[in-house]
């Protein structure tokens, strides 16, 4: 099981079997013009349920890691975020691995 | 001799005559409790150089300032402060091996050593025990990569984004992986400062690129340049789109602050990503090359991020071939594949303690290895190399380049791509 910043991260696959990613973490992208506005990034981080915890926070490319609680389903909370105005992706927590 | 660069940075240039062997070196001498190492100046020009390499990087501004109040100028490094601690004193007043080092008073908390700009004798030939069991770099002919002058300001980088390195106690532990040029970076998978290798993948993918080149231990990298190990791969060998994405960035940064041409070797991959996407995009706007392994399921589509090289001008997605220039057992394809290279038995370092591949049934120190990731770091090893001695050219024109001087492979370009790269031809061109 992969380790990520010091957390026993559960790992899923998805029917296709490619598309390898953590549980109950997802990646969320501000657009642009919004990176730098900490209303509008407390803003998205509100978008997320209940007990979520900011893995890393919004960085130079407005870009966040978060941890949701065990149990949520994280393509409900990805459709969530994607719906956010100021949202330009979000996307579950994808893993690569050496070759 | 030494010879100014073309960017005005003084290289050290290999000579076809051999190294004198170690039983005739000049005796070492001391200084302040650490070693000199005294260089016999054969034919040495009036333009003799000093260097001091620094411990730590942030202290090296000291040492400029206590150079400047002494009349002399550090002047290798961007940003206004020596790259990996690696600073050039100019002769003025002169200066030289045989006039000390006085200049360095007061500064012996942050100076490791000290030499003359070493002028790299050589066969063209390393000498390097395990060169002859290294079959790839005959078949990518190698031979002229080590002809290469690189410059010691290390204006060209490369940022090896895997597993990380041999490290111990916080230092450098294995002996052909230990040099001031190796420098350690973030562990981004553990969020520290701690990159030491816990897998092993990281070393073997140092070790084609970059190991200790002519020093009569172990095998023999191609670049001879500056390295930057990040780790982002754990002891599983798994990485996410995040620490891709966070390698790139802080691979940028440190180029970027020293005016560096920057290439990534990126000896993994899976699924398409936008944050990956943004991350190769981030370095393509600060002039990086990126080299990814394409991926070892054979039948299935490149992975990403090597798939970007159908849409992003400064990636390259490296295949691998066997000893018969034959597609192997492994390896995905695609129109996005760029080159391949030599990646089935491929021999190089490992750690020198016990990690996950260890358990495998892999020795330390030295073993081998079959993938994509073993064929990728002979690309970037190039490209690096390609980068010091054209510092003009985009990364795109590097890409092309290796690209256009590959030999040819009859057969399906979705496997091939424009060949197997041919170092001799493409640094000779």
């Amino acid at each position: 099981m992969p380790i990520f910043r010091g957390h026993p991260v559960r790992t899923t696959r998805t029917a296709a079997g490619s598309r390898r990613h953590t549980a109950h973490q997802v990646v969320v992208k501000l657009k642009a013009s919004e990176t730098q506005r900490p209303d509008v990034q407390r803003d998205v981080l509100r978008a997320l349920p209940r007990s979520s915890t900011v893995e890393s926070g919004f960085d130079r490319f407005g870009i966040a890691l978060v941890n949701l609680p065990p149990g949520t389903d994280t393509s409900k909370v990805v459709d969530r975020l994607r719906r956010h105005v100021a949202v330009e992706y979000a996307e579950p927590h994808l893993l690569d691995s050496g070759s | 001799m030494p010879t100014p660069s073309r960017t005005g940075v003084t290289v050290a240039r290999r000579t076809t005559a051999r190294r004198a062997p170690a039983s005739s070196a000049p005796r070492p001498e001391t200084f302040q409790g650490r070693p000199i190492v005294r260089i016999h100046w054969k034919g040495q020009a009036a333009t003799a150089v000093g260097g001091v390499n620094v411990c730590r990087l942030r202290e090296s501004e000291r040492v400029v300032r206590a150079a400047a109040e002494r009349g002399l100028q550090v002047t290798a490094g961007g940003a206004g402060q020596p790259l990996l601690g690696i600073g050039i004193v100019e002769e003025r007043p002169a200066f030289g091996p045989e006039r000390g080092s006085g200049w360095l008073a007061g500064l012996d908390d942050l100076v490791m050593w000290t030499e003359p700009l070493l002028l790299d004798h050589g066969s063209g030939v390393p000498n390097d025990p395990y060169l002859s069991q290294q079959w790839a770099l005959e078949d990518v002919s190698a031979e002229s990569a080590w002809d290469v002058m690189v410059p010691v300001d290390g204006r060209v980088v490369l940022a090896v984004l895997d597993s990380g390195l041999p490290m111990q106690s916080g230092k450098l532990s294995h002996a052909d992986l230990d040099d001031p040029r190796y420098i350690a970076g973030r562990d981004v998978v553990n969020n520290d400062d701690d990159p030491a290798d816990d897998h092993g993948h990281g070393t073997h993918v140092l070790g084609i690129a970059a190991a200790q080149c002519d020093n009569a231990l172990g095998v023999a990298g191609l670049w001879r340049g500056a390295v930057l190990v990040l780790k982002v791969f754990d002891s599983a060998l798994n990485g996410s789109s995040v620490t891709f994405k966070d390698g790139v960035a802080l691979a940028v940064d440190f180029a970027r602050a020293r005016d560096a041409r920057l290439v990534i070797n990126y000896s993994g991959g899976g699924p398409d990503s936008n944050t990956k996407k943004a991350a190769v995009e981030y370095a393509q706007q600060n002039g990086a090359l990126i080299v990814v392994a394409a991926g070892n399921r054979r039948g299935w589509d490149i992975e990403f991020p090597a798939a970007y090289a159908g849409m992003l001008p400064n990636v390259i997605a490296v295949g691998a071939v066997d000893r018969g220039r034959r597609r192997p057992a492994f390896g995905t394809e695609g129109p996005q594949m760029t080159v391949v290279a030599p990646g089935t038995d491929i021999l190089s370092t490992l750690p020198n303690y016990f990690v996950t591949l260890n358990r495998e049934g892999k020795q330390t120190k030295y073993d081998r290895l079959d993938g994509t990731s073993q064929a990728t770091p002979l690309v970037s090893a190039l490209a690096s190399l390609l980068w010091t001695k054209h510092p003009d050219w985009t990364a795109a024109q590097i890409r092309d380049h290796i690209s256009s001087t590959a030999d040819r492979i009859d057969g399906n370009r979705d496997v091939f791509g424009g060949g197997i790269i041919n170092i001799t031809r493409a640094v000779q061109l």
